[in-house]
């Protein structure tokens, strides 16, 4: 459905001076710098699937988004979505995708969102009934059926974010790109979007690019993800085996009753079980291989009275978070 | 663009216009007729000082009607929303017309294009109070045929007008701000179209160049069909050079568009 090569795109900048003589001295000498949003950046994704794009602010995420909807033309390589060159914009890619963005509404906001439907409506050339029945089960599984009628200005940002996302999938579209679709909402309107996309997923199976600075948007919505860094992509994959990949090592914790006076005993816990991150009086951490964590725990078990047992993973975040600041 | 479509952008200009009903109300009591006012006051002054009855053809009764009708008739040719392509480049929401399938253009031009169908409406009703209260002064031959020619004349006066708008409205692509640019736009239209003074009162030479260019098409060119006295033969170079500026603007706008949107980056998104 999607497919990227060799994506790269670079921006000419102007410089500006602080202060009145820097904007005098910029009339007559221009500056400019270059500015590489992407460099070089491949990728493929299927129907059905939701792939989420992480990375920092300026990473380029957002800047491969707009050149996968026809917004900006790209300074080099290629892009095929739905077996179209995005940026030709040609009028039958267009009515099949869609683009949401969190930060910057679309829909005409000194209209009421049933009027700006009805211009989509227009827009996209949908039958009757189709429409009819595409737009009630949309706001009805967002429940905004009775804000219809009202200006966009006049709705809170959850009831607008909600109204975009209508307006974006009226047409069914078989892409939709997601720009920080929860951006700046409640955690009930977030959970209330989240559970919408899936169910939509679900039905329609559209590819979807999400991009998103909320770990929970990832986790709950994105089987796969791919972290861009500096405009290039690091990681590309399966959520979970960020961890195995980038977090080899689970940490086990253990606490017993300790004997007065008895610290650890390097034969029962030998160095070549782990890293011990640290050993006090009746408290052990070890760092052990992600593979041996069953066989290691038990060993453990019966070497020390043990009281309670921990395991603990690294957060998934965390380890996202690393990647993306290239810790 | 499908008729579909264009009625539904018709439908909600008429809504918009209904719902800031007062801003014409204002705006035209605030400009048009204080323009009026001042301009039949100095008039009627020259006309007295000169002891004259007659000036290039106009009377002081053609001279009111022409200063009652100039700000109505800009209102309509170039009325519609000023920095309407502009401020969509630099707010952003150009994105929308990018990834929606719809022609730019065409959507922007169907959307003037009711505004003044809008001002039409509310100039009629100006016109026609104006003659209920006044009378229709017998010196003034405003015809059926008259009134058609200039309707026509308006209407692809509104389109010379969009395309030579846009042109300079699409200089946002590469500049900060085109605001200035648009009010100067305006100031040399009113002045080069005939609005501060008929263009009869202009020097011989500058009348016959004037001719050449797009500006006295915009507004005095309909005007002229509604106070008579229009040839055929200038009638015909009238629609002639109009359609001419009309096809090289709209090449011009293209060319501009295309390179345009080759540099826009979505700011703000």
């Amino acid at each position: 459905m999607i497919e990227v090569t060799g994506l790269s795109k670079t921006f000419r900048v102007h410089k500006k001076e602080p202060g009145l003589m820097g904007s005098v001295r910029s009339l007559f000498q221009r500056q400019w710098h270059e500015v590489h949003a992407l460099k070089s950046v491949s990728l493929r994704v299927e129907a059905g699937e939701i792939v989420g794009l992480v990375g920092a602010n300026g990473a380029g995420k957002t800047t491969l988004v707009k050149c996968l909807a026809g917004i900006l033309n790209p300074t080099a390589g290629s892009a095929s979505v739905l077996g179209s060159t995005p940026w030709e914009r040609r009028d039958g890619f267009r009515r099949q995708i869609a683009l949401i963005m969190g930060q910057k509404a679309q829909l005409w906001w000194d209209l009421p969102a049933a009027d700006g439907f009805l211009l989509l409506r227009e827009i996209y050339r949908i039958p009757e009934a189709e429409y009819k029945r595409s737009l009630e089960e949309l706001a009805e599984t967002l429940q905004v059926g009775d804000k219809l009628t009202t200006q966009i200005r006049r709705l809170s940002l959850g009831e607008r974010m909600k109204m975009e996302l209508i307006a974006a999938l009226l047409h069914h579209p078989r892409v939709v790109f997601l720009d920080e679709p929860t951006i700046g909402l409640d955690l009930t309107a977030q959970r209330a979007i989240r559970d919408f996309l899936l169910r939509y997923r679900e039905a329609h199976q559209p590819a979807m690019l999400l991009t998103s600075h909320y770990m929970e948007d990832i986790e709950r919505l994105c089987a796969r993800i791919i972290i861009v860094r500096e405009g290039e992509i690091v990681y590309d994959g399966g959520l979970q085996e960020v961890l195995s990949r980038y977090a080899p090592h689970k940490q086990l914790s253990l606490r017993w009753d300790p004997a007065p006076g008895e610290g650890i005993r390097s034969d029962l816990v030998p160095a070549s079980l782990g890293e011990i991150v640290s050993a006090e009086l009746g408290l052990l951490k070890i760092k052990v291989s992600r593979s041996k964590v069953a066989e290691i725990a038990s060993l453990l078990l019966q070497r020390l009275p043990v009281a309670d047992l921990n395991i603990e993973e690294e957060d998934v975040g965390t380890i996202i978070e690393a990647l993306i600041r290239k810790q | 663009m499908p008729l579909n479509l264009a009625l539904r952008l018709f439908a909600l200009e008429f809504k918009r216009a209904f719902a800031y009903r007062a801003e014409f109300w204002i705006g035209f009591l605030g400009n048009a007729l204080s323009q009026f006012g001042v301009a039949y006051c100095l008039w009627a002054a020259m006309f007295a000082g000169l002891g004259k009855t007659i000036l290039q053809g106009f009377t002081l009764p053609d001279m009111a009607l022409y200063y009652l009708l100039i700000p109505l008739v800009e209102r309509v040719v170039m009325g519609p929303e000023m920095n309407h392509i502009s401020s969509e480049i630099y707010e952003g929401t150009l994105t929308r017309y990018l990834v929606y399938p719809v022609a730019f253009f065409r959507f922007k031009y169907v959307s003037a294009l009711a505004q003044s169908l809008v001002f039409a409406g509310q100039m009629a009703a100006v016109v026609g109070v104006f003659l209920l209260i006044f009378g229709v002064p017998p010196a003034y031959h405003i015809t059926g045929s008259g009134i058609a020619l200039a309707l026509l004349a308006s209407a692809i006066g509104t389109l010379l007008y969009f395309v030579l708008a846009a042109c300079l409205e699409m200089v946002a692509f590469w500049a900060d701000n085109v605001w200035s640019l648009m009010v100067l736009n305006k100031l040399v239209l009113h002045f080069l179209g005939g609005g501060l003074l008929p263009l009869v009162f202009f020097p011989q030479a500058m009348q016959t160049i004037l001719k050449l260019t797009p500006f006295p098409y915009l507004v005095s060119f309909p005007l002229r069909f509604l106070m008579g006295g229009m040839s055929m033969a200038e009638m015909e170079t009238g629609f002639g050079v109009m359609a001419f500026w009309i096809v090289v603007l709209s090449l011009l706008a293209s060319g501009i568009w295309r390179r345009g949107v080759k540099q826009y980056a979505g700011v703000g998104i």
